[in-house]
């Protein structure tokens, strides 16, 4: 079952300038696939376009849950919290746009902070947080949003290494118990292959449908596999596509 | 408290070294008065100036005030969201702030008569800019990232401007609120400088014309004095309205 067709999509904000041309690609249920690419290639472009805030020039998406703007989790490159909202009122304000009581808003947010790891901040300001925290709220906002379908635009892209692995070892452990569809863009070739099922290499402009890899590893994985003869020669074989589409071609 | 201090220390020799000059090169009373001589007189007059000038100057503020903020509100929001409310109400905003207002006075007595509402129009003529200016930059600097995720979330524009647009513009509103509060203390001394029968502009004047300084520095100091109290209460009133913004201010001035 696929949750999401993306059929013949051509797109680009300048005429001459197409990010997409006639792409096509499938999503399916409970599926993690990452969109990798250089910076600048219209990744997040991407992401928007599934989201609904900009309508494909061509082609067309067929979503298995109907119109797509409030039926889709989406998660900024910026966590994107508001100041003058705590923890708990940041997390609950897709539930709350979308007309949900406040308290049970705010049960379903305390139910899932200590998955989080944000027990007992449920009353603290975004900018008392550390940027991994912050971000995690954001995450948590967005699995929150209650869709079968996030859109994950590079969360871990601000943190630094450190934390970012952490960051990426915690969602492979948490991601088990969801069933939602993910996309997730990133630059990162190890936190693909870390976390997808499937890869799609994105090239800028991306002509027909994208260079797509299967990752064959069992799930959850180990940091440790990042350094296997398998792992290195997947990272080469994006690599070289990334850089040398040309010869590939 | 050693901020207090400071500024107490400070007032205090002003005011010492004010009196010192004054006395020490004999000048004339109607030119400068020392502090002291205000000092008495404002004791003199206190009754007629706490119990009858500073009411009815009191009253311009709050009412010129109010209709200052809620014009202001109103009209930046038609500003930053109707099309032609940005091209057209903009520049006349703007235009309104050149108008010379002594050349105003006898239109507004024409209109208001020496009714308080002529001052309160002065009021609200001077009070309103700042808000409008503030409050339009805050509604205006509101991340478009911002408004696309609420999108997503399945906002409706009006969602959007009630739960991000409005609390994202409260600090800059209260940036203006604070400018505001405290020209609108000048607006209604315009005002009645311009026409009126009571009032703490009223009384300057008349004791400028009688040569009063004293008098005229004593009601010059009870304006100065309310115009510091109201940008201390908007002030206290933003520290309870947007404590966050504070929380914020702090923590990131320690980073």
């Amino acid at each position: 079952m696929s949750i999401l067709k993306a059929i013949d999509i051509t797109f680009g904000f300048e005429h001459d300038r197409l990010i997409l041309r006639k792409c096509s690609f499938e999503i399916g249920e409970n599926e993690f696939i990452s969109l990798v690419g250089l910076s600048g290639c219209g990744k997040s472009t991407v992401l928007k376009l599934i989201a609904g805030l900009y309508p494909p020039q061509e082609g067309r998406l067929e979503y298995a849950h109907g119109a797509q703007l409030g039926k889709i989790g989406f998660m900024p490159q910026q966590d994107l919290l508001m100041p003058w909202r705590t923890v708990l009122e940041n997390a609950a304000l897709p539930m709350e746009i979308q007309g949900v009581n406040k308290r049970e808003a705010q049960r379903r947010v305390l139910e899932l902070l200590p998955i989080f790891g944000l027990q007992g901040y449920e009353n603290a300001y975004p900018f008392e947080l550390s940027g991994g925290m912050r971000q995690r709220v954001s995450f948590l906002r967005c699995v929150l949003t209650g869709h079968q379908m996030l859109l994950l635009d590079e969360p871990f892209g601000s943190l630094d290494a450190l934390t970012r692995r952490e960051m990426q070892l915690w969602l492979t452990e948490t991601w088990q118990k969801w069933k939602q569809s993910v996309l997730l863009v990133t630059h990162d070739l190890d936190e693909a292959l870390l976390l997808s099922d499937r890869i799609f290499v994105m090239t800028s402009p991306q002509e027909g449908p994208y260079y797509e890899i299967k990752v064959p590893f069992p799930k959850p994985r180990q940091p440790s596999q990042v350094y296997t003869k398998e792992w290195l020669d997947l990272k080469e074989k994006m690599t070289t596509f990334l850089y040398k589409k040309r010869e590939i071609k | 408290m050693k901020k207090n201090q400071a500024i107490l220390i400070t007032v205090v020799l002003l005011l010492l070294g004010w009196e010192l000059l004054i006395r020490g090169l004999h000048v004339p009373m109607y030119i400068l008065p020392p502090p002291s001589m205000i000092f008495l007189s404002l004791m003199k007059e206190w009754k007629l100036l706490i119990f009858i000038h500073l009411p009815s100057t009191l009253l311009e503020v709050l009412i010129g005030l109010f209709l200052a903020v809620l014009m202001g509100v109103v009209v930046a929001v038609l500003i930053v969201f109707s099309r032609i409310g940005g091209k057209v109400l903009y520049p006349l905003v703007i235009a309104s702030q050149t108008i010379p207002l002594v050349a105003l006075s006898p239109i507004l007595i024409m209109w208001f008569g020496y009714s308080i509402w002529g001052k309160v129009a002065i009021t609200v003529l001077i009070s309103f800019f700042p808000i409008v200016v503030n409050v339009v930059d805050g509604l205006r600097a509101t991340n478009e990232e911002w408004i696309q995720l609420m999108k997503t979330m399945g906002a409706s524009p009006r969602q959007i401007f009630w739960k991000l647009q409005i609390p994202h513009a409260l600090p800059s509103f209260f940036s203006g609120l604070k400018v505001a509060a405290t020209v609108s203390v000048v607006g209604a001394t315009i005002g009645e400088w311009l026409g009126a029968s009571e009032g703490l502009g009223f009384f300057s004047r008349r004791a400028s014309n009688n040569l009063q300084a004293d008098l005229l520095f004593a009601s010059v100091f009870l304006l100065s004095l309310i115009g510091i109290a109201f940008f201390l209460l908007m002030q206290w009133i933003e520290k309870r309205s947007i404590p966050w913004f504070y929380q914020m201010k702090k923590i990131e001035r320690k980073r």
